[in-house]
């Protein structure tokens, strides 16, 4: 009878390629030593390496020396004692009892005491061995797998065992088979609480899964969950993990309460910053009016000062005129006055009759006069033009020299008896110009015009220098005994075409003249009584004029 | 029983009897239960009934019906009791799991 157990071979892809250089070893015990020779070279052009052993106890020497990958007895009933005995030695290599006389007794109890095959003996013994060869592959085959899934299952637990995430392998209607120590943990449960509880058929759509288990039936712990397919005990089955992921989740929230108190800030920030553009724009629209209104102003005032120029133009083009005509006006009539004066005193000379002679006196003084007023209004004229006036401070003119020359010229005034009596220093220069002696010459003239005809005239003219603050002046008196100037009079005589009270016929302008060339060479001239108080003792006229250095 | 469950002589036995745990009103919760009954309605139209337990309310149900997780669901009916946790917005998923439609 031929028995043969089928064998069981796996197949797995993944399996690591058999170990080619390490030659499959077989130990070959039979009694009959032709056996051992044909199978040692047979199965050794298979690549088998094999021992051979004609006895039981030669067979368990061997065996201690090394290990076999294969033993194959031909011992009959000696076989599973062998078997037995090799078993105790703790040699577990696969037994394959090539037995002579096989009974089905002798099968079972084989196979009982751990044989892994019993093949009868045939005829041909060749074509045996071939087939024993071909055995001891598959079965080499078989070890190697098994070794490697041996290997692969001890990795598997001890990644599983020492991994801190709760592992748990469930079946496929989420029976919990394993559970890993830190699932205890976890769950606050033990192993025996759990296993072979239903857990739940998992549902993953994508990795991870935000769930919460429920630790020791009362607590909610987040985690997340994640799952492969594996097969556990040839089942297809799901080992998830749980990972604790609460200080993730509290994280995250507190993150958010972070994220959500800035995000208000920002909003309150951005609303500060809206509420201040709107101020800004408020700003910006009342400063453009304002700039609006102030382009308005400047351009009135542009306007105004376009008109100012063209009325100063227009002024200056009508003083220009004005003062042409004058020029005119002045040279023509005096031209004509000369004439007039030259044939009265013509008429004079000619006439013998006092009749006559007075009634020609008149117009005779009213043509002079009239040539003295054309005269100072041209003095003036020449005086207020702006290169004279600089003219003026910058001249240096000895005032001594000028008042010598005008006490020689009035002291022989015609029908009067005028004294003129000078106490000057030899040399006092003074800033002024030529027209300084017109300023006099008034003076004088004045004290002769308005003094009686028949009473003696004494007019004293006195220089000194004088210091007014850090500058020096020279003041110049001009007094007489004439009739003098009631106070309320005094204040006017300067003014133009003012005229004093006496019945004499001035030229009008001089005083205002005398005043203003005063003024300009940045001098002083006032009035006062000769005698303080009593304004009919005579007039005092005084000048007080910067002096120069020469 | 669950407090939210009603008296049984009331409602009429229906051939699917399911109900969800969830632990609290949460957007996640709401999606598993809008999720299901959809499913439900287009696949078990007036043949269930869903009962929904949430744990935050009554935690003292976790034990009696063994919840290790939440969301869960359990199909009492019809016969083998069956369990789902995990991700019960996946519409296919769940249908595989309650076994709805066969297992391709």
């Amino acid at each position: 009878m031929r028995r043969r157990r089928r064998l069981k071979v796996f197949i797995n892809a993944s399996r690591p390629k058999r170990e080619h250089d390490k030659m499959t070893t077989v130990l070959f015990i039979d009694s009959q030593p032709e056996l051992l020779e044909i199978a040692k070279k047979l199965m050794g052009k298979s690549g088998i390496d094999v021992t051979t052993a004609g006895s039981a106890g030669e067979a368990l020497r061997r065996s201690k020396e090394r290990k076999f990958d294969v033993i194959i007895s031909g011992l009959d009933a000696d076989g599973i004692k062998f078997l037995k005995a090799l078993r105790e030695q703790g040699v577990d290599s696969p037994f394959i009892l090539f037995a002579e006389k096989g009974t089905e007794d002798m099968t079972i109890k084989a196979m009982q005491s751990g044989a892994e095959l019993v093949l009868q003996r045939s005829g041909d013994a060749k074509a045996q061995l071939r087939e024993l060869t071909a055995i001891v592959d598959e079965i080499t085959k078989r070890k190697e797998a098994e070794d490697a899934l041996r290997r692969r299952e001890k990795d598997f637990k001890a990644i599983v065992n020492g991994n801190a995430d709760a592992m748990v392998v469930l079946d496929k209607d989420g029976v919990i088979l394993y559970m890993n120590p830190a699932t205890s943990t976890l769950f606050n449960l033990p192993a025996s609480e759990m296993l072979g509880k239903m857990m739940g058929f998992p549902i993953v759509l994508d990795e991870p899964v935000d769930m919460y288990i429920v630790r020791g039936f009362k607590e909610f712990v987040a985690v997340e969950m994640r799952m492969v397919e594996v097969v556990w005990a040839d089942q297809p089955s799901y080992l998830i993990s749980f990972r604790d992921v609460t200080g993730h989740v509290r994280y995250e929230e507190e993150l958010e309460n972070r994220v959500k108190e800035r995000t208000d800030e920002l909003l309150q920030a951005n609303k500060q910053l809206q509420a201040e553009i709107q101020d800004r724009k408020t700003i910006e629209e009342e400063l453009r009016t304002e700039i609006e209104e102030r382009e308005t102003a400047e351009e009135e005032l542009r306007t105004e000062i376009d008109e100012r120029e063209k009325a100063e133009v227009a002024q200056k083009e009508a003083k220009a005129q004005a003062d042409l005509y004058l020029d005119l006006m002045g040279h023509d009539i005096n031209n004509l006055n000369q004439i007039g004066i030259g044939y009265l005193e013509l008429a004079m000379e000619a006439s013998d009759m006092d009749e006559i002679k007075t009634l020609i006196e008149k117009p005779l003084e009213v043509l002079r006069n009239s040539s003295d007023i054309i005269q100072n209004v041209r003095k003036l004229q020449q005086i207020t033009k702006e290169e004279t006036k600089k003219d003026m401070a910058a001249s240096v003119i000895n005032l001594c020299d000028v008042i010598g020359d005008l006490e020689a010229e009035y002291s022989r005034v015609k029908g009067r008896a005028v004294t003129i009596r000078v106490g000057a220093p030899k040399l006092c220069f003074v800033k002024a110009n030529g027209l300084i002696k017109d300023v006099f010459a008034n003076l004088i003239e004045n004290s002769i015009k308005h003094s009686d005809p028949q009473k003696q005239l004494a007019i004293d003219i006195i220089i000194k220098p004088v210091k007014e603050g850090n500058k020096d002046y020279f003041l110049c008196v001009v007094e007489d005994n004439g009739p003098g100037i009631q106070d309320w009079v005094k204040d006017k005589i300067f003014m133009r075409f003012q005229r004093g009270v006496t019945k004499a016929h001035g030229k009008g302008l001089g005083l205002y003249l005398v005043k203003r060339l005063v003024e300009d060479y940045n001098g002083k001239v006032w009035v006062e009584d000769r005698v303080p108080g009593e304004y009919s003792k005579g007039t005092r006229f005084v000048v007080m004029l910067p002096a120069a250095i020469k | 029983m669950p407090a939210t469950k009603k008296p049984e002589g009331k409602r009429k036995e229906k051939e699917w009897e399911l109900r969800l745990y969830v632990a609290g009103e949460t957007a996640k919760s709401k999606a598993a239960i809008e999720n299901l009954e959809k499913i439900c309605e287009e696949h078990l139209k007036g043949k269930y009934h869903i009962e929904v337990v949430d744990l935050m309310k009554n935690p003292q149900l976790a034990a009696g019906e063994q919840i290790f997780a939440v969301p869960t669901l359990i199909r009492k009916l019809p016969e083998p009791v069956k369990k789902l946790i995990g991700d019960l917005s996946s519409t296919e998923k769940v249908l595989v799991g309650l076994d709805i439609r066969p297992l391709e």
